[in-house]
C-alpha cells in the first residue's frame, strides 16, 4: 500500500516544475498537427483537437509510459480518409470506440511483442507511403492558388528550418505559424484559413453515443477500419515508447500502454474524437523539455484545451498556407530517405516489397491495402525463398551414402526432401546429413518418417547425423516410428 | 602532449581545486586501473524503419550511429593501444553528457571547445558551455 503510495507519488508529482513547463510546450506543438490532421481525415478541425486533448489527458492517467504524449497522428488520420469519405463523421467515431475496445482486449492478452512480426519491407513502405499521402494530401491546398500562397508556404518552410539555427527554446513550427498568421491577418491577405475548413468550436467536447445504427452491417463497415487503426496505433504506441525508454533510462509498461492506448480511443470516441496514438516528435519534444511524469501530458491536454476556448477564434485565422507547410515538414521528416540511398544495397526482394507497398498506398489512398499487399508478397517471397532446399549425394570411403541437407524442412520443402532418395539403389548403409538443415513441423518430421520406414523395409541400414537441438526435440516430441498419416 | 602544464592559481580555494586535479591527473594517468569511455549522444531519434529493423533495441541503433560519427576517433585509440568503451544515449547532447558523468561516477569530463555546428569566432559550442556549468564534476575543455 505505502509502496503504491509512493509509486503514484513519484510517477505524477517527482518532476512538477519541468512536467508542467514541457506539457505547455508540447500543447502549443500539438495544435498544429491536430488541426492539420483532421483536415486530412476529412473533418471539422475540432474533431483532432477534441482528439489529443481527450487521448493526452486520459493517457496521463491509464498509459503505461509516463513522459509519452499521444494525440491526434497522420498515420491514423490517413487510415480514415475513405471511411469519412463513404460513411461520415458517425462512423468514424464509432470506429474509434471499436478501435479502443480492440487494443484494450490486445493490451489484456499482452500481445504487445507481436508486433515487430510485420515484415521490414513493409513497414518501410508503409512509412514511406505514410510520407507521401501526406504530402498529396496538401497538394488541394496550393497548386493553382497563385504566387502569395506560394510566397506564405515558402516562408513557413524558411522559419521552421531555420529557426532551430538560432534557437531551439520554441518550436519553430508554432513560431512559423504565429509569424504567417499575423501578417496575413494584418495584411489583409484574404487567403483560404482554417476557418474555411470548418468551425473551431469554442467548447469542451461533451459525451455522445455515435449517431449510427447498431447492425451487423455497420460493425463490417467499421471493422477492418477499426483493425488497420488498432494495429497502427499500437505499432506507433510501442516505436514511440522504445524512444521515450532509451531517452529516459526507464522501462515502460508496453502492455498497459497498449490497454492505455485503447481506454483513450475508446473515450475520445465518445467525445467526439478521432482514434489517435503515441506521436515520436511531440514525445521527444516533451523530453526534451525535461517532462517525464504522468503530469506532463495531463498539463499538455488541459493546456491544449484553454488554448481553444480562449484562441479558437484567433486559431480560424490560420491561413492554410501555413498548415501546409507544416505538414511538409512532417512529409518530409516521416520519409524513410535511407531507404533511398540504401537501394543498392538491399536485396531485390525486399524492394520489390517496399516498392509495392507504397505504389498499392499511392495508387489506392489506402494504407491498410498497401500493407496487406505487402505481407502477403513478403510472405510469398519469404515462403519461395525458404522452400528452396538442395540435396547433396556422396559416396563414402566405407560404402555409406550419404545425404546432406541444407535448407528449412517444412511443408512446402518436404517433397524436394523426400524424392532425392533412391531407396533400392542405396547401399546397405546410409546417413542423412541435417547439420544445414532445420526440422521445422509434422510436415517433415512426417516425410523423415516414411523414409526412415521405406529404408527399414528394404533392410537397410539408416542414421541420422547433425540434427540440430530443436529439430531434435521436434523429431522425438512428434516421434518417427510410427508416421501417422502417409 | 602534456609535457609543460600549466597552472593558474590565485590562491583562492578554487584554484587549490584545481592543484589538487593536477596532482591527481598525473597520478591517475600512470594508474592503469582508469577507464576511458567514449560518449556519444545522439540528437535525433532512430527513424521508425531502423527501430523496426532492429525489433525496437534503440540501443543496437544508436551503437550504429555512434560507430558512423566516431569512426575515427576509434581508429586513433586502436592504434595508440588504448582500452575504452564506447557509450551512447540518446537526447540533447549537453543533457546527455552531464547525465551520464551523474550517473555513472564519472571524476572527470573532457570535450572539444566547438563541434560539427562551429561558426564564426564563437568560443565555445552550445554543448561545451552547458556542459562546463552544469557538469558534477571537473571539465577539461580542449582548444
Ligand atoms: N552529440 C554529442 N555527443 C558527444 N559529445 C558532443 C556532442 N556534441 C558535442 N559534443 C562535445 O562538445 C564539444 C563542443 O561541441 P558543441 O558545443 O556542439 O560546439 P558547436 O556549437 O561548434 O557544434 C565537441 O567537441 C564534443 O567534444
Ligand atoms: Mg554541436
Amino acid at each position: 500500500m505505502l509502496k503504491q503510495v509512493h509509486e503514484l507519488r513519484n510517477s505524477w508529482f517527482s518532476n512538477l516544475r519541468l512536467d508542467i513547463l514541457a506539457g505547455i510546450t508540447v500543447a502549443l506543438a500539438l495544435i498544429p498537427e491536430s488541426i492539420a490532421f483532421s483536415i486530412i481525415a476529412g473533418v471539422d478541425p475540432m474533431v483532432g483537437l477534441y482528439a489529443s486533448f481527450c487521448i493526452a489527458v486520459t493517457i496521463a492517467f491509464v498509459g503505461g509510459r509516463p513522459g509519452m504524449i499521444s494525440g491526434a497522428t497522420g498515420a491514423m488520420a490517413l487510415l480514415m480518409i475513405t471511411l469519412v469519405a463513404n460513411h461520415g463523421l458517425e462512423y468514424l467515431l464509432a470506429a474509434t470506440v471499436l478501435t479502443g475496445i480492440i487494443q484494450i482486449v490486445c493490451g489484456l492478452l499482452k500481445l504487445g511483442r507481436f508486433i515487430s512480426f510485420i515484415p521490414h519491407a513493409v513497414m518501410l513502405g508503409f512509412v514511406n507511403a505514410l510520407a507521401i499521402l501526406i504530402f498529396m494530401a496538401q497538394i488541394p491546398y496550393f497548386v493553382g492558388e497563385g504566387w502569395l500562397v506560394y510566397g506564405l508556404i515558402a516562408a513557413t518552410l524558411g522559419i521552421i528550418y531555420g529557426l532551430p539555427r538560432l534557437t531551439k527554446a520554441v518550436p519553430s513550427a508554432l513560431v512559423a505559424i504565429i509569424v504567417i498568421t499575423t501578417l496575413s491577418v494584418a495584411m489583409g491577405f484574404g487567403v483560404q484559413t482554417v476557418g474555411d475548413m470548418g468551425h473551431i468550436t469554442r467548447a469542451f467536447p461533451v459525451f455522445a453515443l455515435p449517431n449510427i445504427e447498431l447492425s451487423l452491417q455497420t460493425l463490417m463497415i467499421i471493422l477492418p477500419y477499426s483493425l488497420t487503426l488498432a494495429l497502427v496505433g499500437m505499432l506507433e504506441s510501442l516505436l514511440t515508447a522504445s524512444i521515450v525508454d532509451e531517452m529516459t533510462h526507464t522501462k515502460s509498461d508496453k502492455n498497459r500502454e497498449i490497454r492505455g492506448q485503447g481506454i483513450a480511443n475508446t473515450i475520445t470516441g465518445f467525445f467526439g474524437g478521432m482514434a489517435g496514438c503515441a506521436m515520436i516528435g511531440q514525445s521527444v519534444i516533451n523530453v526534451k523539455s525535461g517532462g517525464r511524469g504522468r503530469l506532463s501530458s495531463l498539463v499538455a491536454g488541459l493546456f491544449l484545451i484553454f488554448l481553444i476556448l480562449v484562441l479558437g477564434d484567433v486559431v480560424m485565422m490560420i491561413p492554410m498556407a501555413a498548415l501546409v507547410g507544416v505538414m511538409i515538414m512532417v512529409s518530409v521528416g516521416t520519409f524513410d530517405w535511407q531507404s533511398i540511398t540504401n537501394l543498392r544495397r538491399v536485396p531485390i526482394p525486399d524492394t520489390l516489397v517496399m516498392v509495392s507497398t507504397v505504389a498499392v498506398v499511392v495508387y489506392t489512398h489506402d494504407l491498410a491495402k498497401g500493407v496487406a499487399v505487402g505481407v502477403i508478397l513478403s510472405a510469398i517471397i519469404f515462403g519461395w525463398k525458404i522452400a528452396k532446399i538442395t540435396m547433396a549425394e556422396e559416396l563414402l570411403a566405407d560404402g555409406t551414402k550419404r545425404y546432406s541437407v541444407q535448407g528449412q524442412l517444412f511443408f512446402a520443402s518436404t517433397s524436394k526432401f523426400v524424392n532425392a532418395f533412391d531407396v533400392l539403389g542405396d547401399p546397405e548403409r546410409v546417413i542423412i546429413d541435417f547439420s544445414d538443415s532445420h526440422v521445422w513441423d509434422h510436415s517433415a518430421v512426417n516425410a523423415i518418417a516414411r523414409i526412415l520406414q521405406k529404408y527399414k523395409k528394404a533392410g537397410k541400414d539408416i542414421a541420422m547425423v547433425g540434427l540440430n537441438a530443436a529439430s531434435e526435440k521436434i523429431i522425438n516430441d512428434i516421434g518417427v516410428d510410427a508416421p501417422s498419416g502417409h | 602532449m602534456f609535457q609543460n602544464i600549466l597552472l593558474a592559481t590565485d590562491g583562492s580555494k578554487y584554484a587549490t581545486y584545481a592543484a589538487e586535479a593536477v596532482l591527481g591527473l598525473v597520478k591517475e594517468f600512470q594508474n592503469k586501473d582508469r577507464e576511458i569511455i567514449l560518449l556519444h549522444v545522439s540528437d535525433t531519434p532512430p527513424t521508425r524503419s531502423q527501430l523496426m529493423q532492429a525489433d525496437l533495441d534503440v540501443q543496437s541503433v544508436l551503437r550504429e550511429k555512434a560507430g558512423k560519427a566516431v569512426a575515427s576517433t576509434e581508429q586513433k585509440f586502436a592504434e595508440a593501444d588504448v582500452a575504452y568503451t564506447l557509450e551512447v544515449a540518446l537526447g540533447d547532447p549537453a543533457d546527455g553528457i552531464v547525465d551520464f558523468a551523474k550517473t555513472n561516477d564519472i571524476d572527470l569530463i573532457i570535450i572539444g571547445s566547438r563541434g560539427l555546428g562551429a561558426v564564426g569566432s564563437v568560443l565555445l559550442g552550445s554543448v561545451s558551455r552547458r556542459v562546463a556549468h552544469e557538469a558534477p564534476c571537473p571539465v577539461m575543455i580542449v582548444k
